[in-house]
């Protein structure tokens, strides 16, 4: 410098406050410049980031795949009568019973093509086996659907069945399947689909048939279709076998767990209060918290199951404190065995106050669950299962009231808090089979592994979470 | 800890930035608009820190070394967002008013370094140049770009309009004459 540092009472006063402030800085400042000087190697949040977006993609995947497959077999559930299906477009569902009625929902898409509507489809249908008599007499006001109402004989008058809709060709392949077995049969009293190809024009299932010879991509389409006239005419012997697959070792869980959280303490440093005097000097308690997700099981054995998924985490503890005068509070802190403190203002205390408060301590976390799920006893219909599971975890929100180094005082400083983390967890339950799903309750234990706070605070909290798990599971296809 | 900096190993440049970067902290939050981008310039500055390591001579301290070059780091920050020159106006310092709600009377050291931060960002960089880091008003005008007398004439008025928000903090009382400053002590 080259001048003599000329100093009066006002820059004496601005050097020597100014020398004493001191902030801490945000985790991130730290890994910005590790980045920067070490470009080669790879901050774990880059991967942790990379399998999170990686799981996402998965899960929405593997799920819409599910979606998809659902859609068909909603609608065959919820026709009135089993087996009989009424699909949109142009998939007409004669059922070889006399005097059936079939009441169901049906995707029928609009006649611009962009979106679907799902639209009440109502259709009598009078069809004598032998005769083939066949009598439409409500129409579909949505897409205009209307059926002549003209009397057939015996398949090859079905031509006579005109069909006004705009609608293109479309094969559908209604799969009737059920979670209890891995493959399904079709037989002739279930449904037959019939597809149109030109919605403004007379079509007929032979026409049809002469267009879509049976090949690679739709022969089930065809051997469908030859259900139809095997419904109509043909003897019921010739009815073809469709087989729909599923992979059984894999399968979906969707879960909600309530919980009640609270925290543990422990200590980085001997010298600092231990967990049971410190809950001598504050008043905390538990609260409710909430635990929701999905996971993938896939069966590597009879009884052990390996468990990947995505879930989200709630948990939180309530501080009872005292609306204080505002103070100076001051928090010991270490950075790689060099004690400094941190002073800030805190409003909260533990001593008297002019109001009672409750602090909420949170925080809302998303984790991918990795770990393995076994079945201790059981048969099919009930079983008793444990699992446990790790789950690196990022903290989305968090809101963190820490006590100050006399324990009288509490601060907010988020730049001491963790963004990531890892948690555990472990419980049992027991597992019911029903027709479609398999239903799942039982305690479970989740547990913070590592602090919340940074290793510069010398206190360490960990969530704990007691909760009751409701799951439901569904075989994958 | 220095050699492992300038071997560029990763917990010695740790350990360091763990010292050394709660007071830098505090240096850029003075310079800067707000913490994000006081966060910003502390990033920068530790980047030229530990990428210049091996031109420290051991001469002096350390930490002197260092808070020089986050000074320096600040300072092209303002530059190169021009943040500095488009508050140098000295009509619109003028015309600032203190929001008696921001007054806080708790921590001084906080309270005057918010109170500097309260100032226009021209006024406020040659404040903090001049009387905190103790730089000449040659070498600010150098470091600026500005005329010597434009450092000496903002400082003036800097230092007018801390006294009076300092007042009004009740941080100081009002001179009498011929009488310094008198720090309140809390």
């Amino acid at each position: 410098m080259e001048r003599e540092f000329y100093t009066n009472d006002l820059e004496s006063l601005l050097k020597e406050n100014a020398d004493q402030f001191k902030m801490i800085p945000s985790k991130k400042v730290w890994h910005g410049i590790y980045n920067d000087l070490h470009p080669g190697r790879r901050w774990p949040s880059a991967l942790m980031s990379l399998a999170f977006i990686f799981s996402l993609v998965i899960i929405g995947h593997l799920n819409t795949q599910q979606s998809k497959h659902s859609n068909s077999t909603n609608l065959q559930n919820n026709s009135q009568l089993k087996g009989t299906a009424l699909q949109s477009d142009a998939n007409i569902g004669y059922n070889t019973n006399s005097e059936n009625k079939i009441s169901q929902r049906s995707v029928i898409p609009q006649t611009d093509k962009t979106e679907e509507k799902l639209t009440d489809v109502a259709v009598k249908n009078t069809i004598p086996f032998a005769n083939s008599e066949l009598t439409n007499t409500e129409k579909n006001y949505e897409t205009g659907v209307i059926n002549t109402g003209e009397k057939t004989k015996n398949g090859e008058e079905t031509k006579n069945l005109a069909i006004r809709n705009n609608i293109t060709d479309l094969e559908y392949i209604n799969r009737f399947t059920s979670p209890e077995f891995s493959e399904t049969v079709i037989s002739p009293v279930d449904f037959i689909n019939v597809n149109i190809n030109d919605a403004t024009s007379e079509a007929t299932n032979d026409d049809f048939l002469k267009h879509n010879e049976p090949n690679e991509n739709n022969a089930t389409s065809f051997q469908v279709n030859k259900v139809f006239n095997a419904g109509i005419g043909m003897e019921p012997a010739h009815v073809p076998v469709l087989k729909v697959h599923r992979n059984p070792n894999v399968s979906w869980t969707y879960y909600l767990s309530p919980s009640v959280s609270y925290r543990t303490y422990s200590n980085q440093d001997a010298n600092i209060t231990t967990n049971q005097i410190l809950d001598k000097d504050v008043t905390q308690h538990p609260s409710a918290g909430l635990e929701a997700g999905t996971i993938m099981k896939y069966s590597l054995t009879k009884k052990l199951k390996f468990l990947w998924g995505f879930q989200a985490n709630y948990s939180a503890y309530s501080v009872q404190a005292n609306n204080i005068h505002p103070v100076m509070a001051t928090l010991l802190l270490n950075n790689g065995g060099l004690p400094y403190t941190v002073s800030s203002i805190s409003f909260y205390g533990n001593g008297p106050g002019s109001a009672p408060v409750n602090l909420h301590n949170y925080s809302l976390q998303l984790s991918l669950p990795v770990g393995l799920e076994y079945k201790i006893a059981g048969n099919n219909g009930v079983q008793l299962n444990a699992s446990a599971s790790l789950q690196p975890l990022f903290v989305v929100a968090n809101g963190a009231y820490i006590l100050s180094g006399d324990k009288k005082n509490y601060i907010t400083q988020s730049s001491l808090l963790h963004r990531w983390n890892m948690s555990s967890n472990f419980g049992t339950f027991i597992s019911f089979k029903s027709t479609k799903f398999n239903w799942q309750i039982g305690p479970q234990v989740h547990y913070q592994l590592f602090s919340s706070y940074s290793s510069a605070y010398p206190l360490r909290e960990h969530f704990i979470d007691y909760g009751i798990r409701f799951g439901i599971s569904k075989i994958a296809r | 800890m220095l050699h492992g900096c300038l071997n560029n190993i990763a917990s010695a440049q740790e350990a360091l930035y763990n010292r050394f970067s709660p007071r830098m902290l505090g240096v850029c939050y003075r310079f800067a608009r707000n913490r994000e981008d006081a966060e910003d310039m502390l990033q920068e500055g530790f980047i030229k820190v530990f990428s210049q390591m091996h031109q420290f001579r051991n001469q002096g301290a350390l930490e002197g070394w260092i808070r020089r070059i986050v000074v320096h780091t600040c300072i092209n920050v303002l530059k190169k967002n021009k943040k500095f020159a488009d508050s140098v106006d000295l009509i619109h310092a003028n015309s600032i008013h203190l929001n008696e709600n921001n007054i806080h009377s708790i921590l001084q050291a906080k309270q005057v370094v918010e109170s500097i931060r309260l100032l226009p960002m021209g006024y406020r960089t040659v404040l903090n140049l001049y009387a905190i880091e103790g730089f000449s008003h040659k070498e600010i005008a150098a470091i600026l770009d500005i005329e010597e007398s434009t450092s000496r004439s903002q400082y003036t008025r800097a230092k007018a309009m801390l006294e009076d928000i300092l007042i009004k903090k009740n941080i100081i009382q009002k001179p009498r004459m011929r009488m310094g400053l008198t720090a309140l002590t809390k």
